[in-house]
């Protein structure tokens, strides 16, 4: 269901950080578990780049979705001797993280009936019209209802299966991909009237 | 290539999937997670200690009540230890003079007496009785010698 070896699938390097994980991930489990804080920042980095993205994309923010990543991060330390496999890491931080970005989907409704500025990361090169298909894309998802937005976040751009986004966001299959389609077919719509 | 090709296919969101997150924005992430992690752990620590601290103290505290407390009181003598001969219900507390019984109503002044109070008078213990017998003073007085 989940694949942990092929977590970290981003397109472009990143400057500053080692790409190459030494250690397996269950030995890093392991020894997080014992309480080796260099096995766990190992072991954090195969997650948190999917859990800023993930994030960003459900709140259109990228300064809150480092705090909802860092949260879930900081919780998933909390929590890690509940984890026997590496397996489990995954769907657990997906669903945290969910969470999170509901409550503060939440806690932003009672202030403003207005949606937020959706913010993309900046980009030190690259094509300006692109950059705004994206920017018009993020602002596209801010339209969608949350669990819509929850479910082909989930869908089409982790690529989890409808039975592993049903269960990260503890609705049936069925009704993941229902919401999916519906989320589509709003998407293209909105963007179509945009163009 | 038309201007909206990109939308013409099921998957209008591949173009959010090629992008990367940033770097400045992953690293405060990281060093946010280690920071909070720190943080915890010195807290964490900090409790252990003062727990600790706390516990050794209570503990030595009760050692010292333990070691430096007063003496241990001598056992009350109670009415079940006093040997009914001892019992001397034929005396008035107020008058101090015998109360004339006859032989069975002393017995069963005896059987009947209940300890109501105790006070001590130098080396003795004088047991405060109640005879519950009509005519007999309610305030008798026994006098023994304690814990003998």
């Amino acid at each position: 269901m989940f694949s942990t070896t092929a977590v970290p699938k981003f397109a472009g390097p990143i400057s500053g950080f080692a790409e190459s994980i030494p250690d397996p991930p269950a030995e890093l489990l392991v020894r997080a578990k014992t309480g080796d804080q260099t096995a766990f920042e190992q072991l954090i980095r195969l997650f948190d780049r999917q859990l800023i993205r993930l994030s960003c994309r459900m709140l259109g923010q990228l300064s809150d979705a480092e705090d909802v990543a860092q949260e879930s991060l900081v919780r998933f330390h909390a929590n890690l001797r509940r984890f026997d496999s590496v397996d489990e890491i995954a769907p657990w931080l997906y669903r945290v993280a969910i969470h999170l970005c509901r409550d503060q989907i939440k806690r932003r409704s009672r202030w403003s009936n207005e949606l937020p500025e959706a913010t993309v990361p900046s980009r030190t090169e690259g094509d300006l019209e692109v950059d705004q298909r994206r920017a018009l894309l993020m602002r596209a998802l801010q339209r969608l209802p949350e669990r819509e937005r929850a479910a082909i976040l989930l869908r089409d751009l982790e690529g989890l299966t409808a039975e592993a986004a049903g269960e990260i966001l503890g609705v049936s299959a069925a009704t993941v991909r229902v919401q999916v389609a519906s989320a589509r077919a709003k998407l293209k719509l909105w963007l179509e009237q945009k163009l | 290539m038309k201007q909206h090709d990109w939308l013409d296919h099921d998957d209008p969101l591949a173009l959010l999937r090629e992008e990367s997150v940033p770097a400045d924005s992953l690293a405060r992430v990281r060093a946010g997670v280690a920071e909070r992690i720190s943080t915890h752990q010195t807290h964490f620590v900090w409790w252990r200690i003062m727990l600790a601290a706390a516990a050794a103290g209570l503990a030595g505290l009760a050692i010292l009540t333990w070691r430096l407390g007063p003496e241990p009181k001598m056992p009350t003598p109670t009415l079940a230890r006093i040997p009914v001969p001892q019992l001397m219900v034929n005396r008035s507390v107020m008058t101090e003079r015998p109360i004339r019984l006859k032989p069975m109503a002393k017995t069963r002044a005896v059987r009947q007496t209940r300890l109501i109070g105790k006070y001590q008078v130098g080396e003795q213990t004088v047991l405060k009785l109640s005879t519950g017998i009509a005519g007999v003073s309610l305030a008798a007085v026994s006098s023994v010698r304690s814990s003998e």
